[in-house]
């Protein structure tokens, strides 16, 4: 796989999620779930969103949202609907599914012990 | 399960869904783009960044779409791989399994076609769904398809919602081909049939209003199957000159080999005549016409029937003549007409009387098919044993149960579709079996034209690869891995799971065959009951034939005239005993019409009085012969013989006659109860509109068969243009009515047979897997000083309790079943005990037989060579 995606030249040293592997396997996915705790969004809007609560750290760009979406799709966690968007134009809003949530909670506690290991071994070797 | 359904889902509407897609992708680009411009940057430049910030929008959408299909169909690629693999390693255990379901699958295929052509399949003429067929209302709210040619005449006249109209009659012609008499379905139709209905010709050309009339030149239009019977389809045929009732017609067409009239399958008729030659051809009470039309296009049913009753009242009105009296006004307003859709043809579907039989043929091979599922799985069980070792081994690097158990699925899946594609080839000799069994209509059935048909066995063929396949597919990776990998067969649990699968699904199989057995016993004893009924007259050396003279113009002297020379000359011909005929078949009795010398060639007593005479004629005062029962009923403790007919049969006698003579009941059908109250005329002197046909009656002196020349050539040197029809032995009349018995007893024999073979192939696999399980027991046991009796008593009794624990489940469902075929049983209970014992003992013996083979293995059982054994 190769780079499929760049932003801006911007003085901040940033992440940009397009490949799986440059992230821990599913963060993104955990990432997308956990956005849509405040309620429904588009693409557009989640990719917005992780971005701003990153402090521009993470930029999610399209290649990576949507394939990850489709799979959350797949799985059952989210439901798309058409509908309005803030500036009236028709957007797919992403709501989460009481599965989506049960796995949120499942996947979060799973990426605090990881990272907690994670941590541990930074930490003493 | 939820995610199946989603992908699934997806792949049905999959365009719209990429669509979604794309759209979404778009709107996220426009929003960057628009961010951006706030940003200060140019229209041009910003829509360059967005679209390098979001990446390569063609590869995501590829990614998005993988994320539905590609994972997924590799895996079922790559399982269907390893399946068909696996089925050849193991090509004996291959063969069984996909002959037992190709047998469950032909048999269900078969059954399935039959219904498929008599119940689903659409008339093959143009656009099929505008055709009605029309009945009239009568104000009792039954309904006739009976109309006098002016109804149908009216009706074409006057009516806007009809595009085409057709009158037809079907009836039985006289048809003299090259001087070879014969009788032949024929359809009288109005000119317009071959219009209408939107069919041609494959050879010439169909008729038209053009020939339909008097003084038309007469025409004859014959079938695909008539061209091929007497014609061996040849291109001469066209053009030929026939005769119908001694009148010259010319073969004018022939019609496509899927054209059968106007219903869906079935022989239909021979030949197409126009309906102007009705009245000379036809049997003498076929006086009314039937009526076909073709709505409009846009006109619904409804609209047509309510159009058409309002003219056809208005004819019904004109019929009567005016002024209408109050009544016949009031009934002609009760009466109207009913359109019914002619799309699947004339009278869909199966006849009343036939539904029973077919619902309980239906029924059995549904029974047999679950048997075929549960042996395939006893047999999937047996062989999971031996695969405990490679399903522990993937389970332990890492393969999930799930995927393992849908690779197992996989499998069945794959057999129960091969059982199912020779099923095809069963089910096609099956159907031509069948068809002839069962009152369906025969129809070549070729699996390469029928979707529907195909479509039901593959449909079939996978779910039953899932019922078979799920139990032993759970079972079978609920492995226990530790005692496995070390060499043990998979842990004493696991084992004894399997075991209790296979030990039900034999019991399940004996029980289900037992039932079956017990069904087919009852309905043999029901037949041989049948079969003992004495029919009361002496049926065995008496020749039985039809013969329609008022299909050859006969008019009312010439018929007799006729009737007398061929009874004269067939009494002349030595070997014959006598000879004489009859208006009714023997099987109707009431009112019958008869020649002298009738009781005698049917060996029937006289008791008292004479017979009749040839000098008994329409000049001669009317006489009378009644039965035994009319005499005890309408004469009791009173000598007949003298006396006047009673009152209520001079209409059909048209007046009244002296009673000469009073002969013996006949048993006339099997299933009648009381007494045979019948009176006899002479057939000289019946009224006018009788006769016109009768069944002729010739006793034989030796073999009756070697007589049938004989007969044909003295009846043809009267009239050579006379078919006879239906040449027969009075026996087999007599036993025609319980051949839906007979054939349904066999039927049910034959997949009772199936069913018990199944049943004890599974018995023998289990009880041999399970001796083989345990041939380390049996040689400590051995070891320990059991004698090989004990041991071969061990094995037999394990097959026993078996076979009665599916004796103890069956004799339940067997009552519960048969109570439903109580109706179809002559002189033996539901419950008869002699076929539930006998068939119980021929269930024992034959579980004791499958299991000595494994039992005989367990008595020889070496122990030395068992404890070294693992």
């Amino acid at each position: 796989m190769g780079e499929r995606g760049w932003g801006p030249a911007r003085n901040k040293k940033k992440m940009t999620i397009n490949q799986p592997p440059d992230l821990l396997p599913g963060t993104l996915d955990l990432l997308i779930l956990k956005t849509l705790v405040r309620g429904a969004m588009h693409g557009y809007g989640i990719a917005q969103f992780l971005r701003a609560s990153s402090d521009d750290v993470l930029q999610v760009g399209e290649s990576s949202l949507y394939p990850a979406l489709q799979r959350l799709l797949l799985n059952g966690w989210v439901k798309a609907e058409w509908g309005a968007s803030e500036n009236n134009r028709r957007a797919r809003y992403y709501t989460l599914t009481p599965a989506g949530r049960k796995q949120l909670a499942s996947e979060r506690q799973e990426f605090t012990r990881l990272i907690g290991a994670i941590q541990k071994i930074l930490e003493n070797a | 399960m939820g995610r199946l359904i989603r992908r699934l889902l997806y792949f049905v509407r999959q365009r719209e869904l990429e669509a979604d897609l794309a759209e979404e992708m778009h709107f996220h680009r426009e929003m960057k783009q628009r961010e951006l411009e706030r940003d200060g940057m140019s229209q041009a430049k910003a829509a360059l960044a967005a679209g390098r910030e979001i990446g390569n929008v063609t590869l995501a959408r590829e990614d998005a779409r993988a994320v539905w299909i590609w994972p997924w169909l590799e895996s079922v690629w790559q399982d269907f791989r390893i399946g068909i693999r696996t089925l050849a390693k193991h090509p004996g255990f291959t063969t069984v399994a996909v002959l037992t379901m190709a047998l469950g699958i032909g048999a269900n295929t078969a059954i399935f076609s039959l219904l498929d052509a008599s119940l689903f399949r659409v008339l093959r003429v143009k656009d099929p769904q505008q055709l009605v067929f029309l009945y009239d209302v009568l104000p009792n709210g039954r309904t006739s398809d009976g109309f006098p040619i002016q109804t149908f005449e009216g009706l074409r006249d006057h009516n806007r919602s009809l595009s085409g109209i057709v009158a037809y009659d079907n009836s039985r012609v006289s048809v003299t081909i090259d001087g070879d008499p014969e009788m032949a379905p024929a359809d009288f139709v109005s000119g317009s049939y071959f219009d209408v209905l939107g069919v041609s010709a494959v050879v010439g050309r169909t008729f038209t209003d053009a020939d339909d009339g008097p003084g038309k030149e007469p025409v004859a239009v014959i079938s695909d199957a008539y061209w091929h019977r007497r014609f061996a389809r040849s291109a001469a045929a066209v053009g030929k000159t026939i005769y119908l009732a001694k009148i010259p017609f010319k073969i004018i067409g022939v019609t496509s080999a899927d054209f059968h009239g106007r219903r869906v399958t079935g022989s239909g008729a021979y030949i197409v005549l126009p309906m102007s030659v009705h009245s000379q051809l036809a049997l003498r009470d076929h006086t009314a016409v039937s009526i076909m039309a073709r709505l409009k296009p846009g006109v619904t049913v409804e609209q047509a029937a309510g159009e058409l009753t309002v003219t056809y009242r208005q004819i019904l009105a004109e019929a009567a003549g005016l002024p209408l009296s109050p009544q016949t006004e009031q009934d002609i307003r009760r009466r109207s007409l009913q359109p019914k859709s002619g799309l699947r043809g004339e009278h869909p579907g199966l006849r009343p009387n036939d539904t029973k039989q077919v619902r309980m043929v239906t029924a059995v091979v549904g029974l047999v098919l679950l048997i075929a599922c549960f042996n395939v799985a006893n047999l999937l069980v047996a062989r999971a044993a031996a695969r405990q070792k490679e399903i522990a081994v993937r389970l332990s690097i890492g393969a999930s149960r799930r995927r393992l158990i849908r690779q197992l699925l996989t499998e069945s899946v794959l057999l129960a579709v091969l059982g199912g594609a020779c099923g095809l080839i069963f089910a096609k000799w099956g159907a031509e079996v069948l068809g002839n069994v069962l009152p369906f209509d025969g129809l070549p059935f070729d699996p390469r034209q029928d979707v529907a048909v195909l479509a039901f066995t593959a449909v079939v063929s996978v779910l039953t690869g899932f019922l078979f396949g799920l139990a032993p597919a759970l079972t079978a990776t609920r492995v226990d891995l530790n005692p496995v990998l070390q060499g043990n067969d998979g842990g004493a649990d696991a084992r004894r799971q399997r075991h209790r699968l296979a030990k039900s699904l034999v019991i399940a199989q004996v029980a289900l065959s037992l039932a079956l057995l017990i069904g087919a016993g009852l309905l043999i004893r029901s037949v041989a009951r049948l079969l003992e009924v004495e029919p009361g007259f002496d049926a065995g050396k008496v020749l039985a034939m039809d013969a329609y003279p008022v299909l050859l113009g006969y008019d009312r002297p010439a018929e007799l005239r006729f009737y007398r020379d061929v009874l004269d000359r067939l009494n002349a011909t030595p070997g014959v005993r006598s000879a004489s005929l009859s208006r009714l078949r023997i099987t109707k009795g009431g009112y019958d019409l008869i020649a002298p010398r009738y009781f005698e060639t049917l060996g029937v007593n006289l008791v008292r009085g004479r017979d009749f005479s040839f000098a008994d004629t329409s000049a001669s005062p009317k006489v009378a012969i009644i039965s035994e029962s009319t005499a005890r009923e309408s004469f009791p403790d009173e000598e007949p013989i003298g006396k006047r007919l009673p009152v209520r049969f001079e209409r059909i006698f048209g007046g009244s006659a002296e009673i000469v003579g009073v002969a013996k009941d006949l048993k006339r059908s099997v299933w009648q109860l009381g007494g045979d109250v019948t009176v006899y005329a002479p057939y000289a002197q019946a009224p006018p509109e009788q006769l016109g046909q009768v069944d002729l009656f010739v006793r034989a002196a030796g073999d009756p068969i070697d007589l049938i020349p004989l007969v044909r050539q003295q009846i043809q040197s009267v009239e050579r243009h006379l078919a006879l029809v239906d040449i027969h032995l009075l026996t087999d009349e007599v036993q025609r009515p319980i051949e839906s018995e007979r054939s349904t007893a066999i039927l049910l024999s034959c997949f009772g047979a199936i069913a018990l073979a199944l049943a004890s192939i599974g018995l023998y696999g289990t009880m041999a897997y399970a001796v083989g399980r345990r041939t380390r027991e049996i040689g400590i046991r051995v070891a320990l000083g059991a004698r090989s009796g004990d041991m071969l008593w061990m094995v037999l009794r394990e097959t026993l309790s078996l076979a009665l624990a599916g004796v103890a489940i069956g004799v339940p469902v067997a009552l519960a079943g048969t109570r439903l075929l109580s109706s179809m049983l002559f002189g033996v209970a539901s419950t008869d005990v002699l076929t539930f014992s006998s068939v119980i003992t021929v269930m024992l013996t034959v579980s004791v037989m499958a299991g000595y083979i494994p039992a005989r293995r367990a008595a020889h059982v070496d122990p030395m060579i068992a404890l070294r054994y693992e």
